[in-house]
């Protein structure tokens, strides 16, 4: 199997930069570059410039960058601290107590945004100083932001769930709606697992805050009330018909500004500060989407991931056996790419195999969607992990590390769907009654 | 034994993609295996505004192109997406045997060759609320996506905006677009009546795909190989046009049978628009000059 | 230069919110804003390629120390040189093959397919530009280590070789 040989030298390459010190985004374009140039015979140049140039320019994208300035405006606001001293009170009886924001905050977040990496970026800008001035352990704080990024995906809205939508020719708004129950799921999941990780290891805890009475509770939430405003009207202005949900990025900024503005923190240096923070951290992530994208070009060229699936094709595998199969060919592929490129290098191989082995499409949207989260989060290649280093400057395998426990949740999630289908296709059949 | 990848827009379900697959079945077995094309569909070697120029500057040999999508290049493409100009598929068909020299020359400078090219189902247009003339149209949010339709929008009084494809479900339910234009199967496949409600047959115009082939990689294949491209891509037309029929008919059952309210337009409304497209073919001529002219003439024939 | 291509890459951000925020309004009030999706696209590319060489001084693009970092002296130096070598090679090649691209764009009179038929080469020319100040802003980190001294970024991206 030639490719297969292609596939393992191109990893070995991307290893070899990786650890060479060469940066992510150029390692993966060197990758892309090597491969169409050594194992193709395409020309190389002018289709890595029209990749690059397509790849970014795109409306899709819009929201990512303006979500990470809002971030790094309500950063340099009181916003976030108000926001943990507001919810501390009550979450100090919840075993793993402030490390549930960084969950919920995601998952809220989560329904503005349709992007892992943007919903991770913003809210760990505002949650890890917080979390960590308050001595929460970093392996948390890291894996609860990266596993919870996840959630961008699979709560709508989702880009990923457009892509596969398109592809399947499957109405969005039902395949939307198949994310909410699966999303809820996750939060579940993590938040239960934060609380057991919590009450094994109370050594590795900050202490408690002081106890409340119910009255200083609901005072102390007064501080939440400009946050509850944001996201309020972030989200009031999709489902108010202002705005569609790329939009709505937009307006998010402008809330922010307003809010720092209202709290006394804008001024014309912060203002420029974290317009030029937004500026090189949406610039290290764009590039990286640039790099990927040459590289899932030159994976389309040598036709590496479509000969994988087309080879599990063949095996005829009974419909479980499929789904363990493509579990384990997307995990290893989401380690090396980006998971929205491994969708669409292989719907067209991977879709008519599902149809005839009798899986809903439906449902399968959602566990592609919980197998690209998992990609967002594994290395080399995890969007998650690239946002979070270069919010935290730690190393990309000590990220890992701390994002394993929510891989396997997220594995598990799998299962969970797998043996209890409803949880994805019942909302959107109530939705046809 | 030659290899050729082609790249082209649209996901394996839509029947352009079939046919163009299709087609690449009948090109490898006519030739033998001589020439193998493999298709890379739904935008996922370039995205679908990038594919002619690749296909001119070689980087790959083959793809596929809404011929309107380059209107902006020349006015020639335009002819293609004029609204009420060719209504039927008779007349699409005309429509593109008259335009077809002026597109092939126009083609023949950058390099290209077109192999064939095959209609959508006729553009209907979908509202929220019932329409039945065209100053009901007035003050409507329209979703417009290129010159034509924002300037359909412009010359019928409804509000052009800019809502991308994935957007439309929830653009409709919240009320950010109230109407649009497409045609029976991207409506069906877009599941069109979790979030409108009336379909009006207007039969704006019939947009088509055309397949392009770099002319140098043409040029490089045998006679025989060549020829059997060319047979297969005369099969592949009738075929597609074939498809694009039963498409029609198909999806515009698909989308009655889910509670819309699929209807022809009234006189009033018909009569309205129409008049709209004469200031529309008016328009371009005068772009599109004698070109232009000479389409129209022949189409008129 | 730096400080030019970063501050151009800032406005290119604002540019898309105000393009965003533009068409949103726009449509409330019952104006038509043509294309700015298009143009909030193409302020994308031209920002995060702008802003590539000033992020890279300013330490912020991503790598993976964790072999480097255990390693010392002259071997340290070595490989870092080799990297900063390839990374060079990489961001020129990237630079000319994105020039040739706007080239063509610009002598093929393309332009986006909306109402406005913006010119691509535009765009792509600022790409182009910024992979250049990248290249730049490399071939500089190349010199300081092949003279022994620590490249400008390296204090900030040290964080993790101390944990
Ligand atoms: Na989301
Ligand atoms: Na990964």
């Amino acid at each position: 199997m030639e490719v297969l040989e292609i596939g393992l030298i191109l990893m070995g390459l991307m290893f070899l930069f990786l650890g060479a010190g060469l940066w992510v985004a150029l390692s993966l374009f060197a990758v892309g570059v090597i491969g169409l140039e050594f194992f193709t015979s395409a020309q190389t140049g002018p289709i890595i410039a029209t990749t690059a140039w397509s790849g970014l320019a795109s409306w899709s994208l819009a929201p990512l960058p303006l979500f990470i300035w809002m971030g790094e405006i309500l950063f340099r606001s009181r916003l976030s601290e108000d926001m943990f001293t507001g919810l501390a009170p009550w979450l100090n009886k919840l075993p793993g107590r402030l490390l549930h924001v960084n969950i919920l905050g995601c998952g809220i977040f989560a329904a503005v945004s349709g992007s892992s990496a943007a919903t991770a970026a913003t809210i760990g800008r505002m949650s890890i100083p917080e979390l960590r001035k308050q001595g929460y352990a970093d392996r948390l704080i890291l894996g609860t932001l990266a596993g919870s990024g996840t959630l961008g995906l699979l709560i709508p809205p989702s880009i990923i769930l457009i892509v596969y939508g398109v592809s399947a020719e499957l109405s969005i708004a039902r395949l939307f709606i198949a994310g909410i129950l699966p999303g809820a799921m996750l939060i579940i999941l993590f938040m239960g697992f934060v609380m057991i990780w919590a009450t094994a290891n109370k050594d590795k805890m900050p202490p408690a805050g002081p106890d409340m009475g119910f009255m200083e509770k609901v005072r102390a939430s007064g501080r939440l009330i400009p946050v509850i405003v944001l996201i309020a009207s972030v989200i009031g202005s999709i489902y108010g018909g202002i705005a569609t949900p790329t939009e709505a990025a937009a307006f998010g900024v402008v809330g922010a500004l307003i809010l720092s503005a209202i709290s006394g923190s804008l001024n014309r240096a912060s203002f420029i500060d974290g317009l030029m923070g937004a500026t090189r951290t949406s610039c290290m992530i764009g590039f990286i989407l640039a790099g990927a994208a040459v590289l899932t070009v030159t994976m389309g060229f040598t036709g590496i991931p479509r000969e994988l699936a087309a080879w599990i094709a063949e095996m005829n595998l009974s419909p479980y056996a499929l789904l363990a199969a493509l579990t384990v060919f997307f995990i290893v592929l989401g380690c090396f790419l980006d998971g929205i490129s491994v969708v669409v290098l292989t719907t067209s191989v991977i879709l008519p195999m599902v149809q005839a082995a009798g899986i809903d499409l439906l449902w399968f949207g959602i566990y592609v969607v919980l197998v690209v989260e998992m990609s967002q989060i594994t290395p080399p290649v995890g969007f998650n992990l690239f946002v979070l280093q270069g919010l935290t400057g730690k190393n990309l395998f000590s990220i890992a590390r701390a994002s394993l426990p929510f891989f396997f949740l997220l594995l598990l999630a799998v299962l969970l769907i797998t043996v209890f289908p409803e949880i994805a296709t019942w909302l959107p059949q109530k939705m046809n009654g | 034994a030659e290899k050729w990848d082609m790249a082209t827009p649209y996901p394996d379900a839509t029947f352009h993609t079939q046919n163009i697959i299709e087609f690449a079945k009948d090109v490898k077995e006519a030739t033998g295996g001589e020439l193998d094309i493999t298709v890379h569909s739904g935008g996922s070697l370039f995205k679908h505004p990038d594919i002619k120029r690749s296909v001119q500057r070689g980087l790959v040999p083959a793809g596929e192109t809404l011929i309107s999508l380059l209107s902006n290049e020349d006015p020639v493409y335009g002819v293609d997406a004029i609204p009420f100009l060719a209504t039927s598929y008779d007349e699409a068909k005309k429509l593109w045997e008259a335009s077809r020299p002026a597109i092939e020359e126009k083609l023949a400078g950058d390099g290209l060759k077109v192999l064939y090219a095959v209609a959508w189902p006729a553009q209907g247009l979908y509202t929220a609320k019932p329409v039945s003339t065209v100053d009901d149209l007035k003050g409507m949010k329209f979703r417009a996506y290129n010159s034509a339709t924002s300037k359909l929008a412009d010359l019928t009084g409804m509000v052009g905006t800019q809502v991308e494809v994935p957007e439309i479900p929830t653009a409709f339910a919240t009320g950010i677009v109230e109407a649009m234009m497409t045609s029976p199967s991207t409506g069906a496949n877009s599941k069109a009546w979790d979030f409108v409600e009336n379909f009006y047959d207007v039969q704006a115009w019939l947009p088509k795909n055309m397949v392009i082939v770099n002319a140098k990689a043409f040029d490089g294949l045998s006679p025989e190989v060549q020829k059997a491209v060319m047979d297969a891509a005369a099969k592949a037309e009738t075929r597609g046009w074939e498809m694009s029929m039963a498409e029609t008919d198909a999806q515009k059952k698909v989308l009655a049978d889910n509670g819309m309210n699929v209807a022809a337009p009234s006189d009033e409304l018909k009569a309205g628009l129409a008049k709209v497209g004469e200031q529309m073919v008016a328009d371009w001529q005068a772009e599109a000059g004698d070109t232009g002219a000479a389409i129209i003439d022949a189409f008129k024939k | 230069m730096f400080k030019f291509s970063a501050g151009l890459a800032a406005i290119f951000l604002v540019a898309i919110a105000l393009l965003i925020l533009a068409s949103s309004l726009g449509r409330f009030v019952g104006i038509a804003v043509h294309d700015a999706n298009e143009l909030a696209g193409f302020s994308l590319a031209a920002g995060t390629f702008l802003a590539l060489g000033p992020a890279l001084r300013a330490g912020t693009h991503i790598r993976v120390l964790i072999v480097l970092s255990h390693l010392k002296g002259g071997l340290r130096r070595g490989i870092e040189s080799i990297t900063l070598a390839a990374a060079s090679f990489l961001g020129g090649y990237f630079a000319y093959w994105m020039a040739v691209l706007a080239e063509e764009s610009f002598s093929y009179g393309d332009t986006s397919p909306g109402v406005l038929a913006f010119p691509l080469w535009i765009p792509q020319a600022a790409m182009a530009f910024g992979l250049i100040v990248f290249t730049i802003a490399m071939l500089e980190a190349l010199f300081d280590v092949a003279r022994g001294r620590a490249p400008g970024f390296a204090s900030r991206e040290t964080s993790e070789l101390t944990e």
